[in-house]
């Protein structure tokens, strides 16, 4: 219950508004600060105004001590003049007769006790309306001296003053608090035109921003940062509309194409050559759509961090010969020729063969496919990285299609269109990146395209030693492609040794390419 | 009945043709946007089927462009694209109906023949009379090109003046096509809207015939 009750009030205390938080919790300070200050005020006045109260009298009974000095009390002594606020009276010690006074103070002010204890050293009485100080006086006997001082005027200063902080300092305290409340309040009234802004923010492109205050203060700060998340979320938002346009036309099309098949060849009085040339498409489209979802679902795969690695180190050379001697009938067929360069490297890489094959595939046979000329399969070595290039003799890239050439469904002429899904260098981006490594596209000043890995290099001993040990685990793919694995390298599927298409690349293969 | 098919995928523009021409229909295969742009305004077809995700100009393009050159013929949008805002476009660029691939050959052409009954009269999507121009779908009103503000009530009555410009309105008609039941006819809200609309387009916008009702002037 205790527990619950501070709980309860924090609670509570959360859902205040900002700005009236800030005003209660300065306001408090205030309060304590004000109380304390007025309290200091108060008791500083007060002993000024005793010590002043002190000093009159002392002096006054200096003064009349000298006037009465030496005289003899039986004499008469002469009468006490009256001085500003101040009484005084002077008193036998024996029998406490007053001897002499200032006009209208003929009775006694203190006991004989009081007086005969003031015979030694002076002292100080504090009456209800009055201060007395009591001191012995040379008379001739030894009488005492009272003056006094009415406690009125003091009395009368402290209620002005304890009026004054009471009243003037709580409305002072709230004057502050206004204050303190408004600023609060301009201060975060950019914070709220920006939430107000931000309700109406659909992430829809081009969409709006928050207002951005004047000042250049930690609100604006605060503004341009989100203004900066928002541009990059709404990029986010366009790309993967774009994908989902792309990858839904991609699907759909030939959908609808095997729909449309499979519904004529239904129709009746089809005769058995159209049922075939219906079927044979389906069947294409099929293929088609067979590869695209497996292109995507590989890229999704990479993208998630999910392609298992199986990486030995491998010598550059041999992956670039088994790429040629892979290629090399099919480049044959179309008239073309693959040159391999820079023969005699000693670098090594980490790699899983098979994907790292396939990558390199995608690449030349794209380079066959669109490319002209002889195709150069090339190995750069840059400091701990190894760059390994497919040029051609081609048209080379569209400008505008270079900086997007990795993204997936990039095209580069649209007009190419249901040739290929334009995923090819998308999974050539995915398997170099599972490696560590990058990818890249520019052409060459020649004309023509370079596209290539580049791939962290293995270092010279280990990659001498371990080489030379993993050497049973390369044969695969030098041998043979690789065997089935799950998951597959999905693209492309090497050609067959043996009777190439006669219009390589084959369909297949080709889908996956640049284009 | 002649029909333009505009679709870049090859094999689909083919199998398209032929469930058309299997209906007795003439077609014309364009494959890409520009191609569509020439073949739309040479002739004028009875309906074009239009894929919207083509080379170089899209078909909402394709769309838009065709209609700004009064070309009237009914449009079917065939699209990957199922999502609302996706179709809602299509249909403000001035298509007629929307079809989602795949598709049935059967819906295909039953949407064909429902488009070439209604037949290709002019249905611009924004209303253009005199000065004044009205874009029903982002609710905006033009005057020599300088944007008007209007309320929901002044620009639903100016559209129903723009879609029968020149005509005599009667109040009647007025309230009927711009306020609902509840309103009574005794009332003078149609003085009070006709009188903020002459203070937005002028004075001479809007015609009183006497004991007839209002007429937008062309």
């Amino acid at each position: 219950m205790s527990a619950a009750l501070p709980e309860t009030l924090d609670r509570r205390w959360q859902k205040v508004p900002f700005r009236a938080r800030l005003t209660l919790g300065f306001a408090g300070a205030m309060v304590i600060l004000f109380g304390g200050l007025a309290l200091l005020l108060h008791v500083l006045v007060e002993h000024s105004l005793d010590q002043q109260i002190d000093r009159s009298l002392q002096t006054r009974a200096v003064d009349i001590g000298t006037l009465v000095d030496g005289r003899r009390v039986r004499d008469g002594l002469p009468s006490l003049p009256d001085s500003g606020g101040t009484f005084a009276q002077i008193l036998e010690p024996h029998g406490g007769r007053v001897v002499a006074e200032t006009s209208g103070h003929e009775r006694p002010l203190v006991s004989v006790a009081q007086v005969r204890s003031a015979l030694i050293q002076p002292r100080l009485i504090n009456q209800r309306s009055a201060r007395l100080r009591l001191s012995p006086v040379n008379t001739r006997p030894r009488t005492v001296l009272i003056v006094g001082s009415s406690l009125d005027q003091r009395a009368h200063t402290l209620t002005i003053l304890s009026d004054l902080l009471f009243v003037g300092g709580p409305a002072l305290l709230l004057l502050t608090c206004l204050a303190g409340y408004i600023l609060a309040a301009r201060a975060l009234a950019p914070v709220e035109k920006m939430s107000a802004q931000a309700a109406r923010i659909s992430g829809a492109p081009g969409g709006k921003r928050l207002p951005i205050p004047q000042a250049h203060d930690e609100i604006r700060r605060l503004g341009d940062t989100l203004n900066d998340l928002l541009t990059r979320v709404e990029e986010a938002l366009a790309r993967e509309r774009s994908f989902v346009a792309d990858a839904s036309h991609e699907l759909r099309t030939p959908l609808a194409v095997l729909k449309l098949e499979l519904e004529f060849a239904l129709r009746a009085g089809a005769n058995p050559a159209e049922l075939q040339g219906r079927v044979r498409s389906a069947a294409e489209e099929v293929d088609r759509l067979t590869k695209i979802a497996e292109d995507l679902l590989f890229i999704a795969r990479v993208d998630g961090g999910r392609l298992p690695l199986e990486r030995h180190p491998a010598s550059v050379e041999e992956l670039l010969d088994a790429v040629v001697e892979r290629f090399d009938t099919p480049a044959r067929l179309l008239g073309r020729r693959l040159v391999r360069e820079g023969a005699g490297t000693r670098a090594h890489v980490s790699v899983d063969v098979s994907w790292i094959t396939q990558a390199l595939g995608n690449l030349v046979s794209n380079a066959l496919r669109y490319g002209d000329g002889a195709v150069n399969v090339a190995v750069l070595e840059r400091g701990s990285e190894v760059e390994l290039h497919v040029c051609d003799h081609g048209p080379g890239f569209d400008q505008a299609f270079l900086s997007c050439a990795f993204e997936r469904f990039a095209r580069a002429d649209p007009a190419r269109a249901g040739v290929g899904a334009g995923l090819g260098l998308s999974i050539v981006r995915a398997v170099a990146e599972a490696h560590g490594g990058s990818a890249g596209a520019r052409n060459r000043a020649g004309g023509g395209a370079d596209v290539w890995i580049s791939l962290p290099r293995l270092r010279e001993g280990t990659a001498a030693g371990a080489a030379g040990a993993a050497a049973p685990a390369q044969s695969p793919w030098t041998a043979s492609p690789p065997g089935p694995r799950s998951p597959s390298p999905p693209s492309p599927s090497p050609p067959s040794p043996s009777p190439p298409s006669p219009s390589p690349p084959s369909p297949t293969t080709g889908r996956t390419v640049r284009q | 009945m002649r029909v333009l098919v505009v679709e870049d995928e090859p094999k689909l523009a083919s199998l398209l043709s032929e469930g058309l021409r299997r209906q007795g229909m003439a077609v014309d295969i364009a494959g890409d946007g520009p191609g569509a742009l020439v073949a739309a305004t040479a002739t004028r077809y009875d309906c074009i089927v239009l894929d919207v995700m083509l080379p170089g100009i899209d078909g909402f393009e394709v769309c838009r462009r065709l209609r700004a050159q009064s070309v009237w013929s009914p449009m079917l949008m065939l699209t990957a694209r199922d999502e609302i805002e996706d179709r809602v476009r299509g249909l403000d660029s001035g298509a007629d109906d929307y079809l989602v691939k795949p598709f049935s050959s059967e819906e295909l052409l039953a949407r064909i023949r429902a488009l070439v009954r209604r037949g290709g009269p002019p249905r611009p999507t924004r209303l253009v009379v005199g000065q004044v121009t009205l874009d029903p779908a982002s609710r905006e009103v033009w005057r020599n090109g300088e944007p008007l503000g209007l309320t929901a009530r002044e620009f639903a009555l100016l559209e129903t003046f723009m879609r029968r410009p020149g005509e005599v309105l009667s109040r009647y008609e007025l309230l009927e096509h711009v306020w609902d039941g509840a309103y009574e006819n005794r009332s003078n809200v149609i003085e009070v809207y006709v009188g903020y609309l002459r203070d937005k387009l002028g004075r001479e916008a809007i015609e009183t015939v006497r004991g007839a009702g209002y007429r937008l002037t062309p």
